[in-house]
């Protein structure tokens, strides 16, 4: 039914490889050759093109890794081609169709599914596995492969890097509210549960500040309960008693006030502004807030996984995910390949994470990134939260549009308040109905 | 009142029918070769760059195609899907409401503002001020607003709880008042816009007109409503046909402000139509509801045109 | 028969003071409405201003701080250098200037031709232009791009610069309208006189439309200067890109650099406002309407 895009196909231009003459700056540097030379030699350096979205700082860094990876070898110049964040997923659709699109490419997880369904991004299940791959699959943490792995085991994109989610605390905010004992102790003592959690709340509130903002999607809640949202490729929170007991808990939180609802601020970019600002105790955020907090030396703060209520110490929560892909229409597969599988290898991810890096490595091995940093104060939260948590989901990430619709239904209910089991059930009917149209099961 | 007599204007009518039969047809025809050179580049620019995307989103109307796949023939499937989705028949509710609030408001306000600023002191400064907002993109311009406005730590509400008792609502995240909000932000933002317009239609007015009115004993009211207002008419216009059109196709204040919430109290139609195609990937929907979209506005302009007899001006 | 207030009629000796009074109060009123518009003009920018010369931490502070305390100057600076701005200025200037110019000139004369020249098809094709308005260009991007591609312009000003420099059916409308209520006397004396077309078109529509000339060429370098989409989707090259598209390299997908975009986005408001303060005088100054005496 799809067809493959091949740009040669299209138009009668292609993309053709270009031919560099060779620049000083690949000869000199002999270095440390960090990646394994293709299985044909080019004469001359071969030129792979790459995308990601970023802002100044992220791509600051992703343009240093790329130079640094063309000054270690000659034979590949990776070409960076940096997106504005807002423009993205638009552009890149435009040039897919126009066969423009770059060799390797960052994809949200809701537009990989499609992607892969198009064949617009190459099958990598066998390369991942091979000699000259860095990345085999087994070498990745937790379980995040969402979308990007499909029903029957194979593989499309891999984990550009993850973000778990974490409940960050300002450490002055609370001393100032009266909290004698930091979250993170409590943690290390194995007590951080929703009460405690809760009643670190209501002393932050009765201290006159904001405790927490609760954001439209609240599946860690339901996963810290020990609920669950999918199984067997349906929707089935609505079902499940403990799935059922977070919501509730989370909207009788929202009605008391003890939670503020996101929904008026533009997708998170509010509450770390208002973390900044002091104004917030905790704000459930992954390693991105890191670059921004730091630099804000009045702010004292800390991390400590989400709060259980299973009675277990942790419980798997929400891990943010983007995913790597290549492009199935390539020119140059095999030095594609070979850039590609450099920048999710253990060594890509040390450099492209390290200081000031922000976010946590997808690769096992590469943890002293994490650790090696000297803030914040239990960095390793971060690693706890990887190795237990999920990515997206495949079943929700892999329906076009899916997500957008659950947030419509979530929004209505914690904006106007409601029955949460008639939310549930109507999430449920959402989701399996579009999943089922999309052959996702 | 009394017209001052145009100098050439006799001589001229009866030389139009003296000569009209010799002149007439020689001139008709240079005038279709002068007509097209004129509109040349226009016409150029037109047939290259716009009519082709534009036919293309007639063609995908009628196809299914997920953005990157094969497309498949459909016929009027589309079509009917989206009159039947309620998300689209609220997105058309939500336009019109839009519309119906933030083009008079615009409009109106811009129109007295014009008229203020055209003999008033300081009113280059008053210009640069009531331009600033139209100066700024739109994102600047949203992002702005967007924590202006915000419920529990926007300036407005900060302000209106402090110096006013009051107890505010959530303005973007309200279903009464989201769209009202958002009417609001963009009549600010394209005052500037209209104003500007508006005062270059004014200064085509005649001041004798206005002058001849005044020696004839009318009111100010008067000459604005029997002078100023009918001069301007081309104005005003091309001011309301712009107005709408852009109305029914806004966008980036949605996209920043509100990604068409709550739920979907903000979804408006050229909103619907990129979400069904960048979001769920569903091409052919989104054609569809731009073309529905665009039979709409046509019909509206066309209206608009068949009534300026009515009411439109061109030369006295 | 209602007194005038206007300063042209002078006022009757006996109700001098009445009317001085009266003038002075409107007045006042008129002001104080204006000034009340004025602040919630700029209000949003006062806001922007103070929040480029704040420190992050101070962005979002309850209740809000106005006075950035202390005042962080480098953001100016930090922001110039965090991307390729240098380029961006220049690169947004050129293509604004070509574009402008090539819309006043194809515009008036599109213009023109479509509010006083009898040609065929003249009704439908202005209809067609205005169609073209009517398509969001969410759907009309791709096809673009293709055909961008065929042209071989991706990754080019020239698919930024062509375009809108030949074709603004936004601009076409608002000359028609404008010549069209013109009076037609002076172009039938012209023809009268054995004049062509274009000595019309360039002699004496021309300087009757200074106004609305003036108003598109502020609007198309507004339009040009802060287009984001198209430019997003045809420039791949981080040099060749114009201020818009750096200016949102300040949001990244979680975190937003405040500080520094506020101040980008102030320092990209210059050129646009000084075209405005100069593109306005022609408005005020408005136009001597030859052959009619005032």
């Amino acid at each position: 039914m799809s067809r493959r895009i091949s740009p040669a196909g299209m138009f009668n231009t292609s993309i053709n490889r270009r031919r560099l003459l060779g620049s000083a700056a690949l000869a000199a540097a002999a270095g440390s050759t960090v990646f394994k030379a293709p299985a044909v030699l080019a004469q001359d350096p071969v030129e792979v093109t790459w995308s990601s979205w970023g802002n100044t700082g992220e791509v600051e860094n992703l343009k240093n890794f790329t130079d640094s990876f063309n000054a270690s070898q000659s034979e590949i110049v990776a070409k960076y081609i940096p997106v504005p964040t807002d423009g993205y997923q638009d552009k890149i659709l435009t040039q897919l169709n126009g066969g423009t699109a770059p060799d390797d490419f960052y994809s949200g997880d809701a537009l990989i599914a499609t992607l892969i369904k198009n064949n617009a991004v190459a099958d990598l299940t066998d390369l991942l596995s091979s000699d000259v791959s860095k990345s085999k699959p087994e070498d990745f943490a937790g379980d995040l492969w969402g979308p990007a792995k499909t029903a029957d085991g194979r593989y499309f994109g891999v984990p550009v890097d993850c973000n778990p989610i974490v409940l960050w605390y300002n450490r002055t905010l609370l001393e100032e509210a009266g909290v004698t004992e930091m979250p993170a102790d409590t943690y290390e003592a194995g007590n951080w549960n929703w009460d405690t959690f809760i009643a670190v709340v209501d002393q932050v509130i009765a201290a006159g500040k904001k405790a927490f903002v609760s954001g439209t999607s609240v599946y860690s809640w339901i996963t810290n309960n020990g609920g669950s949202i999918y199984a067997d490729g349906k929707f089935i929170a609505n079902e499940d008693q403990k799935a059922i007991e977070a919501y509730q808990w989370v909207q009788d939180n929202l009605t008391s006030e003890k939670f503020i609802f996101s929904g008026g601020l533009p997708e998170g970019q509010g509450e770390d502004a208002m973390f900044m600002s002091g104004q917030l105790a905790f704000t459930a955020l992954g390693r991105w807030g890191l670059p921004l907090f730091r630099q804000n030396q009045s702010l004292d703060c800390d991390i400590v996984p989400y709060p259980t209520n299973t009675g277990n110490k942790i419980e798997p929560s929400s891990v943010a995910v983007a995913y790597w892909v290549m492009n199935a229409a390539t020119d140059t597969p095999d030095e594609s390949f070979a850039f590609y599988t450099h920048f999710v290898s253990p060594e890509g991810q040390e450099e492209r994470l390290n200081e000031g890096g922000n976010a946590v490595p997808s690769i096992k091995g590469v943890e002293e990134v994490v650790l090696s940093d000297t803030l914040p104060d239990h960095k390793q939260y971060f690693l706890d939260a990887r190795n237990v948590g999920y990515g997206p989901f495949r079943e929700e990430a892999g329906t076009p549009g899916l997500i957008t619709e659950l947030d419509k239904i979530n929004e209505e209910l914690w904006l106007n308040g409601g029955d949460v089991q008639a939310a549930l059930d109507a999430l449920a009917e959402k989701a399996n109905t579009m999943i089922a149209e999309a052959g996702n099961a | 009142m009394a017209m001052p007599v145009l100098g050439a204007a006799p001589t001229t009518e009866l030389s139009k029918q003296g000569k009209r039969t010799v002149l007439s047809s020689r001139r008709s025809r240079s005038d279709a070769l002068w007509g097209i050179f004129f509109i040349a580049p226009q016409l150029l620019g037109l047939l290259a760059f716009s009519l082709i995307p534009v036919g293309y989103a007639f063609v995908l109307s009628v196809m299914k195609w997920d953005g990157l796949g094969t497309r498949e023939f459909v016929g009027f499937a589309n079509f009917r899907t989206e009159f039947a989705d309620k998300e689209f028949r609220d997105a058309l509710v939500h336009t019109l409401y839009y519309t119906l609030i933030s083009v008079p408001g615009g409009i109106v306000v811009s129109l007295l503002l014009a008229l203020a600023l055209n003999n008033v002191r300081f009113k280059s400064v008053y210009r640069v001020i009531f331009f600033l907002p139209t100066i700024t993109s739109s994102v600047a311009v949203s992002m702005v607003w967007l924590w202006m406005l915000n419920g529990d730590f926007g300036l407005l509400n900060t302000y209106l709880r402090e110096w006013f008792n009051l107890d505010p609502p959530n303005w973007l995240v309200s279903s009464t008042w989201v769209i009202p909000a958002i009417s609001l932000v963009a009549i600010w933002a394209g005052l500037g816009f209209n104003m500007v317009i508006f005062l270059a239609g004014l200064q085509g007015i005649p001041q004798t007109y206005i002058e001849a009115a005044q020696i004839d004993g009318a009111s100010k009211w008067r000459q604005f409503w029997n002078v100023t207002l009918p001069l301007l008419s081309p104005t005003m216009f091309f001011v309301t046909i712009m107005s709408i059109i852009a109305s029914f196709q806004v966008f980036d204040f949605i996209y920043v402000m509100t990604g068409g919430g709550p739920g979907t109290q903000s979804t408006t139609m050229v909103f619907h139509i990129y979400e069904k195609a960048f979001v769920s990937f569903t091409f052919g929907l989104s054609a569809a509801a731009a073309v529905i979209l665009f039979f709409l506005i046509m019909a509206v302009t066309l209206f608009q045109f068949w009534g300026q007899r009515r009411w439109v001006h061109y030369d006295s | 028969m209602a007194a005038s207030t206007d300063t042209f009629i002078e006022p009757h000796r006996t109700g001098a003071r009445v009317l001085r009074f009266r003038r002075s109060l409107t007045t006042i009123l008129l002001h104080t409405v204006l000034i009340l518009g004025s602040a919630t003009m700029i209000v949003p920018f006062l806001w922007m201003i103070g929040t480029s010369l704040k420190d992050f931490g101070q962005v979002f502070l309850i209740p809000p701080k106005w006075i950035p305390d202390p005042v962080v100057w480098s953001n100016y600076p930090d922001s110039w250098n965090a991307l390729p701005f240098a380029h961006a200025y220049w690169n947004s200037t050129y293509i604004c200037v070509i574009v402008v110019t090539s819309q006043l000139l194809t515009c008036s004369m599109a213009g023109y031709a479509f509010a006083r020249i009898n040609f065929p098809f003249r009704e439908p094709i202005f209809i067609l232009f205005l169609a073209t308005l009517m398509i969001p260009h969410q759907i009309t991007i791709i096809p673009l791009y293709l055909i961008m591609r065929r042209l071989g312009w991706i990754d080019s000003h020239l698919s930024l610069i062509v375009p809108p420099a030949l074709f603004s059916a936004f601009g076409v409308f608002l000359l028609r309208q404008f010549i069209k209520s013109l009076p037609e006397e002076l172009e039938e004396s012209a023809i009268l006189d054995g004049a062509n077309r274009w000595r019309i078109y360039w002699q004496i529509i021309i300087p009757l439309i200074k106004a609305p000339l003036a108003a598109l060429g502020i609007f198309s370098f507004l339009g040009t200067w802060n287009s984001f989409f198209n430019p997003n989707i045809f420039l791949s090259t981080p040099e060749k890109f114009t201020i818009p598209l750096l200016l949102n390299m300040f949001k990244g997908l979680y975190i937003t650099d405040w500080t520094l975009m506020m101040a980008a986005a102030s320092l990209a408001l210059i050129p646009a406002l000084v075209i405005y303060i100069a593109g306005q005088r022609y408005i005020i100054e408005g136009v001597a309407l030859t052959g009619l005496k005032r």
